[in-house]
């Protein structure tokens, strides 16, 4: 229903003239907004998608008719990541057992990206556009990082310090994608944009989550685009 | 309630998509905009509350050039945290709890022009939000239970203050700040199924009654939240 009436506003901003001509001369450069909403896998194994938002901005500038270089600076929200992680140290002797242990659950990421396209037309006019490029980006974990951390003493013997451990350090700060798309101009200033971004790297440490299985940056992102 | 739901479901698509469909090209009195927004959330259930945005719908009516009505629908989507239970060697529980929510709110927005094609709202609302909820606990890190509860209604209200740039006499660029909150209901949860390991018999007392006292309320939500969206005139 949200999507129905959506459409049908974006419909109205059309001009009253048939799906395929072309639009009026739109400007060589600017800025515009970006609002979306993208699926991300957030389990290679089970194969389950994650839902969050995509917002931001963009710049785009004509190189000449049929190609023109877009940087964009936008912010997504994956939540329903289930990587989790336990570790424990035990210290026996006879006067009984000491334990420390610390657990941590990786669940949402904020991801600071920054685009950068090479948009190719039939001309600049043209409705239907493709796009190619890359896209590196800044990762933030947005819950706990510092895990639950617990011990217990009742022998005289200290286990390890587990309060040490961060998952911070066992996520990856930077990471880098590849992203190839198709964009549609209902009008010179509103646009839609469908892409799809495969991540290079593996997000999250092996040895840290215990794990052998790849934590990607990989998503399909749907978006509608307002240059002012 | 369906009758509310109706008429709300009326205002915000019914009428919009009829006036659309008219094919005189005149700007009607209805506006319609995409927003989404995000910010700080927590709920009095979880300690900690991470992941929280919304994706909503609004639609308002002009009545005068000071007064509007709006109605707006937003999908809400939160996670958090739930006080955890540990007996020191067996149980180690942790719980964490997902909202997918969906909310109907309506109310009027005042409007201030504060320079041509910019115009400031305050948009007090009140409504009903579907609360759909699951809790994920988890034994030392593993699987222990997945609970989910039926479906609940209850009463929200939110206050938006929001910035409208019209760059062209159909589309405005949209930001502000909104603080939304769910009041506390009389209802309790109501279980619609429980997977995973059973309570074992011989230490049922306190894992049954950490279990018991996470699946008592609602609850109450709130979301400061920062928005951007578009604004189209029908």
């Amino acid at each position: 229903m949200l999507l129905s009436i959506f459409v049908v506003g974006l419909l109205s901003q059309c001009p009253q003239s048939p799906a395929d001509s072309l639009i009026p001369l739109p400007p060589s450069s600017g800025i515009g907004l970006i609002l979306g909403a993208q699926l991300s896998i957030v389990d290679q194994e089970s194969f389950r998608l994650g839902f969050g938002p995509v917002v931001g901005f963009y710049h785009f500038e004509a190189i000449n008719d049929q190609l023109a270089i877009q940087i964009e600076l936008q912010g997504k929200l994956i939540s329903g990541y289930n990587a989790v992680t336990y570790f424990e140290d035990n210290t026996l002797n006879p006067l009984g057992l000491s334990t420390s242990s610390a657990e941590f659950h990786l669940r949402s990421m904020l991801f600071l990206e920054m685009p950068v396209l090479l948009k190719i037309h039939q001309n600049r006019q043209a409705r239907h556009g493709f796009f190619v490029g890359a896209r590196p980006s800044i990762n933030a974990i947005t819950s706990h990082q510092g895990g639950n951390v617990g011990i217990s003493v009742s022998n005289g013997a200290f286990p390890n310090d587990l309060s040490t451990l961060s998952m911070r350090e066992a996520v990856r700060r930077f990471d880098l994608g590849l992203v190839g798309g198709w964009s549609y101009a209902f009008t010179r200033r509103l646009s839609l944009d469908v892409r799809y971004t495969k991540g290079l790297f593996d997000l999250t440490a092996d040895n840290f989550f215990k794990h052998d299985s790849n934590t990607l940056n990989s998503d399909l992102q749907i978006s509608i685009r307002a240059n002012f | 309630m369906k009758q509310l739901f109706l008429s709300l479901g009326l205002i915000l698509f019914v009428v919009p998509a009829t006036l659309l469909a008219q094919e005189d090209a005149r700007l009607t009195r209805f506006t319609t905009g995409l927003e989404m927004s995000s910010g700080l959330a927590g709920h009095d259930c979880c300690g900690e509350s991470w992941g929280y945005f919304r994706i909503g719908n609004n639609t308002t009516y002009r009545l005068s050039r000071l007064l509007s009505l709006e109605a707006s629908l937003n999908y809400l989507h939160l996670e958090g945290m739930l006080l955890s239970y540990s007996n020191g060697s067996q149980f180690n529980l942790r719980g964490f709890q997902t909202w997918h929510n969906v909310s109907l709110m309506l109310g009027p927005s005042f409007h201030f022009s504060s320079r041509k094609s910019r115009e400031w709202s305050f948009i007090p609302k009140a409504g009903m939000m579907l609360n759909n909820m699951a809790q994920k606990i988890k034994n030392n890190g593993s699987p222990y239970q997945n609970r989910r509860y039926k479906s609940d209604f209850l009463p929200v209200y939110e206050a938006d203050l929001r910035m409208s740039w019209w760059f062209t006499d159909r589309l405005a660029f949209e930001t502000g700040v909104a603080y939304f909150g769910s009041l506390q209901s009389g209802k309790s949860l109501r279980t619609k199924s429980v997977e995973g390991v059973p309570v074992s018999s011989e230490n049922q007392e306190l894992p049954a009654y950490y279990l018991e006292d996470i699946s008592k309320k609602h609850g109450k939500m709130f979301g400061f939240n920062f928005l951007l969206g578009l604004r189209f005139r029908l």
